[in-house]
């Protein structure tokens, strides 16, 4: 259970976190949504102990992580946007730093590396950016932790691997892990984040699963605009508006629109979805 | 798998579990994959696919042993049947009639064609 | 001992990824500048082979500098090439969330620039000495190795005070006596590996030339707050010199025993350096422990 309590962050005079309060719960897979420069990566660095809290507390597990004791440092992997390729193979990598992860298991990263087809056994600093990408994401899963936490996971995947990696998650993660993933490339990820955080540089705008989001905002391809709409969009051979949800039909969420939809109206999705 | 734009994600995995049903694919008694295998294949979150599963076996179309997995539920193509066929009647049906209309189709020129 | 601040078993996990990643990442400049002997010994011999027409070997003197000349930088750039990447985010957050406690991290670090390196360092360094001396006819005699040198070092300068016979100044002679003990020398060598050290994990560029300029300015503040302190006394007054032209003074003996507790920083010069080096060590020691603490990515 990862508790975070009025959190605050800031580089100088640059506020990138503020008032975040958020509880994330196992079992999930969250995904963090957010315009640039709103502190997405600083909040997941927060989670992995990189970072401290400047304001508010974080707790994972009722525990400050920004302390780095390895028991709690074992239950979390975080994986960076930008990773490291060292002067070995990913095999010899996962071999010898599978072992500060208690639930490792060698067979799973082999598992995944062939599902991404991606050979082990090739030198880390010889692959190409994706190659080197799928091979962390095979060792954060394969790490088995209780929190994962990935920073922009899809960027430099190509296209088969984006799907590739959804069928990953939703196979290898551990059914009760705690997965926050962040992404701007909302579409590569949509039908696995749920529940889904919106943030922005005041607070959190959204946290909601998909079912609670079908259930008060109504997603509508048609060729008539609604005026209630919240938000409408022409596309091919349509639009796409987001009305409040009245007749209780459950559509499906598109969270490129959900985003532009929450985006647009701050104060009455706030009360919308107030508990 | 292509998701259709308008229909939530979970129904329209209830939906196509429903159709192999129908269709003799999957037949009463068989197991169906678990619920992280369908989230894995699909590429969709596992609470999703756990959803689908809750909705078909809140229908009775599929029930959950414990600890071995989900099965087809006796009788369930007969449900599942039903339900599809209120589900054309209702919302299927009247689209394809409006558009009938509009292009000046009449059902003996669909049957003439076609038959 | 609470597992999250040691564990006995995860250290030597760790110590050994630790090693690896060293052997890695610095394992070829180590071997290449130990391997200097070799080195030096070809060159000289090549250049001398070209003007003089003769094989000739480097003398003692000049090997011997070049010795240190090569030990110390080897000791100021070793922390910088092991540990200077932490400085970076990606290495530096891959170091941060490998699960070993601080302390393991500290201890691997520490052993590996302050012994591990100084030591093969010198092992090699003396081992390749030997060896080119034994092969090389014009070093035959044994007494020409470092080795032989470094081993008779306390003799030599013990033979050095008495050769020169300065009378007056055996209390010198007593206390460059104690300056020899060997261990002076360690906790030396550490201090200049534990501050590049904390520069290498401090500065994100130029780390060794950051590190120099800043022991340059503390040794400036330092001397300036130390001098007083043991000059302190040491100006004659009208008083003293009257004394003394009154006993006769001839040496700094009879002036230490006609002004006791006027000399105390030169009868204490090894307490003062052992004090030093001891504040020296235990301040680096505590700032990399904090830079490890507080280090952020």
């Amino acid at each position: 259970m990862i508790r975070i309590n009025q959190l605050g962050f800031n580089y100088g005079n640059n506020v990138v976190l503020k008032d975040i309060t958020l509880n994330l719960e196992e079992g999930r897979i969250y995904g963090l949504l957010g315009e640039n420069g709103v502190g997405k990566t600083t909040l997941l660095t927060i989670l992995s102990g990189l970072k401290p809290a400047m304001n508010g507390t974080v707790e994972i597990d009722g525990r400050n992580p920004f302390k780095r004791e390895p028991s709690l440092l074992s239950s979390i992997f975080y994986l960076p946007d930008e990773v490291l390729p060292k002067r070995r193979s990913a095999m010899a990598f996962a071999r010898d730093m599978g072992q500060y992860w208690e639930k490792f298991s060698l067979e799973k990263f082999s598992g995944i590396m062939d599902v991404f087809e991606t050979d082990a056994n090739q030198r880390m600093d010889q692959m190409s950016l994706g190659q080197l990408k799928k091979a962390y994401i095979s060792f954060a899963l394969a790490c088995n932790t209780d929190y994962l936490f990935m920073d922009e996971p899809t960027n430099g995947l190509d296209i088969p691997s984006k799907a590739q990696f959804r069928k990953a998650i939703s196979k290898y993660t551990f059914e009760t892990a705690t997965i926050v993933i962040s992404t701007h490339q909302a579409r590569d990820l949509e039908a696995i984040i749920d529940p889904i955080i919106i943030l922005d540089r005041k607070s959190v705008l959204l946290n909601a699963s998909t079912a609670q989001i079908s259930e008060k905002l109504y997603f509508d391809y048609g060729t008539q605009i609604d005026p209630d709409a919240l938000y409408s969009e022409l596309i091919p051979g349509g639009c796409i508006q987001v009305t409040p949800n009245v007749s209780g039909t459950e559509s499906k969420v598109n969270i490129e629109a959900l985003f532009n939809t929450v985006m647009k109206n701050k104060e009455t999705i706030r009360e919308m979805f107030k508990q | 798998m292509e998701f259709n734009q308008n229909k939530s994600i979970y129904l329209q995995i209830a939906d196509s579990i429903s159709e192999k049903i129908v269709s003799g694919e999957l037949k009463e008694g068989d197991r169906i994959l678990s619920v992280r295998e369908l989230g894995a294949e699909l590429g969709v979150n596992p609470n999703t696919a756990m959803r689908s599963y809750e909705k078909l076996t809140g229908e009775g179309i599929i029930y959950n042993q414990r600890g071995i997995g989900y099965f087809v539920a006796e009788g369930a193509r007969l449900i599942a049947l039903s339900d599809m066929r209120k589900e054309f009647m209702e919302k299927e049906l009247p689209d394809i009639l409006r558009r009938m209309n509009l292009l000046e189709i009449s059902p003996e020129d669909i049957f003439k064609e076609n038959i | 001992m609470n597992t999250d601040i040691f564990n006995f078993k995860r250290f030597a996990r760790y110590f050994k990824t630790d090693v690896t990643e060293a052997c890695s990442n610095y394992g070829l400049s180590l071997l290449v500048m130990s391997s200097m002997p070799i080195t030096i010994a070809v060159i000289t011999g090549v250049l001398n082979v070209l003007t003089s027409g003769q094989w000739e070997s480097s003398g003692l003197t000049s090997r011997i500098l070049l010795f240190l000349l090569f030990f110390i930088i080897t000791c100021i750039t070793a922390p910088s090439k092991l540990y200077g990447s932490l400085t970076d985010k990606k290495e530096g957050t891959a170091f941060i969330l490998i699960p070993a406690s601080r302390l393991e991290k500290y201890l691997s670090m520490l052993i590996i620039c302050c012994i591990l390196v100084p030591v093969l360092f010198l092992d090699i360094y003396l081992a390749l000495d030997f060896l080119v001396c034994a092969i090389d006819p014009t070093l035959a005699s044994s007494d020409a190795t470092l080795l032989s040198f470094f081993h008779n070092i306390r003799e030599r300068l013990l033979h050095m005070g008495t050769t020169i016979d300065w009378n007056e100044m055996s209390q010198f002679i007593k206390h460059s006596e104690s300056l020899v003990k060997p261990w002076m020398y360690i906790d030396d060598m550490m201090s200049i590996s534990l501050a590049f050290l904390l520069g290498a994990i401090t500065f994100k560029k130029s780390k060794v030339s950051k590190t120099i300029g800043c022991l340059i300015v503390i040794s400036i503040v330092l001397s300036m707050i130390a001098t007083p302190l043991i000059t302190r006394g040491s100006h004659l007054t009208a008083e003293m010199i009257e004394k003394m032209e009154m006993t006769g003074v001839t040496g700094i003996d009879d002036l230490i025993e006609i002004l006791p507790g006027q000399f105390w920083a030169l009868n204490h010069l090894v307490l003062i350096d052992t004090i030093n080096d001891i504040l020296w060590i235990v301040g680096l020691l505590t700032g990399i422990w904090f830079r490890l603490k507080n280090m952020k990515h």
